[in-house]
């Protein structure tokens, strides 16, 4: 067993582990650069939630409203959160990714655990049968313990540019729905007539909301950290 | 595999429609207001004018007369404060400490901190004009590069600050 080997396995691990979150950071970047989406500074991600909700009661007030790419965002939006908890959850714990499934799915381990456990299972093993086992003991624990070292190392690095890939296209995302949100509900007859003593814009609508909302201090400083993004 | 929805030349017609909306909005104004002083503020040079818009928030341009209270000791306040014209005074417990003049930074340590102001400041001139903003740091995943760049900058005033007093000190 060789540590190039070894290297090469971690890395087919990584690409493979990793595929969905990829597939999704690709499918924005294309997209991203193909029409020139704009990927704004602020922390739109913050409002996500809250932009949700909105859809949800506008289309309460207004069943006919309705907008294909509004709903495609409104799935996108959704579909990257999830993907960001479940990078989060999946990656939270190297160890037991490397323990549990790097481990047996290694050619190079599985070969040395299969080596290990002949030379264990012989029923009167010779002096040097025993030094040959106890050396490939030690020398399977010595090299477990550089793999993981060399895991960690590239595991963490795709975990964090991936998190922050996947913000990059859920921030992105949350812009073109949050300002589509309020180009739609200007036509909606319905929505116009409701907003019409708030207001058109995310910022106008949470300060409405702050405004009965302020009792609740967690709500308050939430609305708070959201009312930056708007300046 | 695709994974999220397939957008068609109607949906980036809308895109479109949102980038033009956005050339007027309120937020285009709010830049353009903060580009015209970034090149006067020493701690927002080298700060690429999106991110500065972003990191930055409730920019104010104060005017304030003679006497007025900028800034109370013991007060709880982020507000950052950069002097354009005019001079102010820095007292604790009624005890002189300096003076402040334009291009000087105050109400830092607060804003960095989170702590109570740890002394007053006063304009001393007939008038005084101010820049104040707070920092914001929830758009950190996005702006990291100008965060890391602005507290740079703040770090740099605060040296400044303090050899001026060493040097006043080693004078007496």
């Amino acid at each position: 067993m060789n540590i190039t080997t070894v290297e090469n396995e971690i890395y087919e691990f990584n690409v493979a582990f990793f595929l969905k979150y990829v597939a999704a950071t690709d499918e924005f970047a294309q997209l991203a650069v193909s029409h020139g989406l704009y990927i704004p500074k602020e922390n739109y991600t913050l409002v996500s939630d809250f932009l949700n909700k909105l859809f949800s009661h506008f289309k309460t007030l207004d069943p006919k409203f309705f907008n294909p790419t509004l709903k495609k965002l409104y799935f996108d939006t959704v579909r990257l959160q999830q993907l960001l908890l479940s990078l989060e959850l999946e990656t939270q714990n190297p160890k037991t990714v490397f323990q549990n499934r790097f481990l047996p799915s290694s050619p190079s381990f599985g070969m040395l655990k299969k080596e290990i456990a002949k030379l264990k299972n012989r029923s009167l093993p010779s002096l040097e049968e025993k030094q040959t086992l106890s050396a490939l003991v030690d020398a399977s624990e010595t090299i477990k313990k550089i793999a993981y070292r060399r895991f960690s190392a590239l595991f963490y690095k795709d975990a964090k540019y991936l998190r922050h890939k996947l913000l990059e296209a859920l921030n992105s995302k949350t812009f073109y729905f949050d300002r589509l949100l309020w180009i739609e509900a200007r036509k909606s007859t319905v929505l116009s007539q409701h907003l019409k003593e708030i207001g058109f814009s995310t910022k106008e609508y949470i300060l409405h909301s702050d405004d009965f909302l302020k009792t609740y201090t967690k709500n308050k400083n939430y609305f708070q950290n959201c009312l930056r993004i708007y300046k | 595999m695709s994974q999220l929805s397939t957008y068609l030349p109607e949906d980036i017609k809308n895109f479109l429609l949102v980038h033009q909306e956005e050339q007027n909005s309120e937020q285009s104004k709010s830049l353009k207001k903060l580009l015209s002083v970034q090149d006067k503020i020493s701690i927002f040079k080298n700060i690429n004018p999106e991110e500065l818009k972003a990191i930055v928030y409730d920019l104010k341009f104060i005017r304030a007369v003679h006497q007025d209270v900028i800034i109370k000791e013991n007060d709880e306040s982020r507000d950052i404060f950069f002097i354009i014209e005019g001079e102010c005074h820095v007292s604790r417990e009624g005890n002189k400490l300096g003076t402040l003049r334009p291009g000087e930074i105050f109400g830092e340590s607060g804003a960095i901190f989170h702590s109570k102001r740890n002394a007053s400041v006063i304009c001393a001139s007939e008038e005084v004009k101010l820049l104040s903003f707070k920092i914001d740091e929830n758009n950190l995943e996005f702006c990291s590069v100008a965060l890391a760049t602005l507290y740079k900058n703040l770090a740099h005033e605060i040296n400044a600050k303090l050899e001026d007093i060493n040097y006043a000190y080693i004078m007496k």
